[in-house]
């Protein structure tokens, strides 16, 4: 038996040995009558200032109105945001990151959910050439988790399959794929890149890890160089205190022996947290943890704005999860609490300033801040139905940001705002959900 | 040969309600059960999950989709009571339990009710996100997609909690078969 099955068998297990249940159903009928007047009550009065989680039926009332099927994302000019609808994508696909090399020329990747078990993604590359988007690149067992670009001939796009990673090259005309160092394939063995900072044309840095699933679960942080020839895989210091590994997730680089890589530190008998690496041209350091406080910190992205190293992540404390901007003080990161889920996105505003996105706490639609060099403040207006951010970047020279993200996870079930006598889809047991990937832009200046 | 049921009319509701509800009350209570590892607070689980149910149910055209819709309203049940203060022994993300040690009591160590022991120690300790992963993704058997669409997020987190979240629990589990090889 493998360890796969034999879980799956003794969770089996466990679940049969539960008793029947006495669950009193016209006692649920009664409490349901309380509540719907509670409710309907609680309605009136919180328009204002609604406690998500204390409203009962909190999933039924509060998630995003529902459109009818089969109409495309278009939410053009919605609160500021210029949404572009992705119809190649379908609604099964997601974007994990944008790189625009200018207002008319922007690259975006993900993938495609291809199969009902979720275990065949697909790649995708879409190009947005100022008025539409389109497919431009391959569709290849994979996905993407990052893009870059340093000219609009040269640009970057990074991820893994299930027995390698991933590096395509766009020269203009066509996207290669580069052989990477991939780790030797195994049973349980995957590997990603999860980030992508080209530095110059001959000089490129991709960051991600290799997860072994065999015996001791262990993840092995991944740092790989282009020097316009070919992949090398570069060593690595040892991460201290992992006993589970690490990851990384993001790099950024502020000169060509200035390069910032973060990631997670997964604990063992320890507390997981921030992993953080620096290249200062010959070797990678480990820059130490963050210690203060109680919660660690899982910093998802860093970014590179004029001489400012910033993160973004979140942080886990006993009780709540939040949202976490690290900055950068030159020896180490100074870490602030927003007041979302997480982020997973964050850019230049094009003054100077920082944006950074992500995941709204609750229902709620995503979560948008932004700050000009002090104190992160939340956007006003978010597109309608906007559910969560994956990336922000910024049209280098502008104040226009383009996004990437999830609308809405459709799932076919009947949801909020629906009026007396609309007619709601039927929904079937193993409907695979619809998911609309976002993308879309918007001027900071106004 | 295609053989169409025809429904009877939707007048009776209530009545398809507590059709449903008593036919799914043993499937829920056992999803309850491994998400939160607590007999008490499954029925709990379960009955708020069918309050919610009850209070939908109109809106539900097709109520034998009912149960998949029922996974998630119980799943956001337990997630919201997992996130409450006084749930301060669930280990966090990031936290990885110790392997059980198993030569505390060699005599519990025997057979099945170790298993099992030590599953439920071990899933206790899992963070309830990864928890969920775990429990909808081998469990229920849902997909790595239909499993983010539950959770509310995006693949790539379904696929590296459930991921922790498995080698936590085969980490716990290769302890156990040690011990039987141990013992034998």
């Amino acid at each position: 038996m493998t360890d796969e099955t034999r879980i799956v068998s003794a969770l089996a297990a466990l679940a049969d040995e539960l008793p029947p249940l006495q669950v009193d159903l016209d006692q649920v009928v009664r409490q349901a009558h309380r509540r719907r007047g509670r409710r309907q009550a609680v309605l009136v009065a919180a328009a204002s200032t609604v406690v998500a989680g204390s409203l009962v039926a909190t999933m039924i009332t509060l998630t995003a109105g529902r459109e009818p099927p089969g109409q495309p994302p278009a939410l053009a000019n919605d609160a500021g945001w210029s949404v572009t609808p992705v119809p190649v994508l379908g609604n099964r696909a997601s974007l994990n990151a944008v790189a625009p090399v200018t207002q008319s020329d922007v690259w975006a990747v993900g993938s495609f959910f291809n199969d009902d078990r979720g275990h065949d993604n697909k790649t995708v590359i879409v190009h947005w050439d100022g008025q539409r988007w389109s497919p431009a690149g391959p569709t290849n067992p994979g996905t993407f988790m990052d893009v870059a670009a340093t000219s609009s001939t040269d640009v970057w796009a990074v991820g893994g399959a299930t027995d390698r990673t991933l590096a395509l090259h766009w020269d203009g005309r066509a996207w290669t794929a580069t052989p990477t160092p991939s780790p030797t394939p195994g049973p349980g063995l995957s590997s990603s890149l999860n980030g992508v900072a080209p530095i110059a044309s001959d000089d490129v840095w991709a960051v991600g890890c290799q997860f072994s699933a065999g015996g001791l679960y262990q993840s092995t942080p991944l740092a790989q160089h282009w020097d316009g020839q070919r992949w090398a895989e570069v060593e690595l210091p040892p991460i201290p205190d992992a006993p589970q590994g690490a990851c990384l997730q993001s790099v950024a680089a502020r000169g060509p022996k200035d390069v910032f890589a973060v990631g997670h530190i997964y604990g063992g008998n320890v507390k997981g947290g921030d992993l953080t690496l620096h290249w200062d041209g010959t070797r990678w350091s480990v820059i130490p943890r963050l210690t203060g406080g109680t919660a660690p910190y899982y910093p998802n992205k860093v970014i590179v704005v004029g001489e400012q190293v910033l993160a973004v992540g979140q942080s886990y404390s006993l009780t709540t999860t939040s949202a976490a901007v690290l900055r950068w003080d030159g020896s180490g990161w100074q870490p602030t609490l927003l007041d979302a889920l997480q982020l997973s996105g964050a850019t230049s505003d094009g003054d100077g300033g920082v944006v950074v996105a992500g995941q709204a706490a609750g229902t709620g639609p995503g979560a948008f801040f932004h700050s000009t060099g002090g104190e992160f403040r939340p956007a006003e207006k978010l597109p309608n139905g906007l559910a969560s951010f994956t990336a922000l970047a910024t049209v280098p020279g502008t104040d226009i940001v383009w996004a990437v993200g999830f609308p809405r996870i459709d799932y076919g079930q009947p949801a909020a705002r629906i009026s007396p006598g609309q007619t709601i889809p039927p929904i079937t047991t193993r409907q695979l959900p619809t998911v609309i990937p976002w993308a879309g832009f918007m001027s900071l200046g106004g | 040969m295609c053989v169409r049921t025809v429904k009877p009319p939707n007048t009776d509701g209530a009545d398809a309600f507590r059709r449903f509800a008593s036919g799914a009350t043993t499937q829920l209570g056992r999803l309850a059960y491994l998400l939160c590892g607590d007999r008490h607070l499954a029925e709990d689980l379960v009955q708020s999950c069918l309050i919610k149910m009850y209070l939908a149910w109109p809106r539900l055209t097709e109520p034998d989709a009912a149960l998949g819709y029922a996974r998630r309203v119980l799943l956001r049940c337990w997630l919201n009571e997992a996130r409450r203060p006084w749930r301060r022994s669930e280990a966090r993300d990031g936290v990885v339990p110790d392997v059980p040690d198993g030569t505390a009591d060699p005599a519990l160590d025997a057979g099945a009710g170790h298993v099992r022991a030590v599953l439920l120690g071990a899933l206790g300790q899992l963070p309830p996100r990864q928890r969920a992963a775990v429990v909808l993704r081998y469990w229920v058997q849902l997909s790595v997609a239909e499993t983010a669409a539950a959770m509310r997020c995006s693949e790539g987190t379904v696929k590296s909690q459930s991921a922790r979240g498995l080698a936590t629990l085969r980490a716990a589990l290769s302890g156990t078969d040690q011990i039987t090889e141990l013992s034998q």
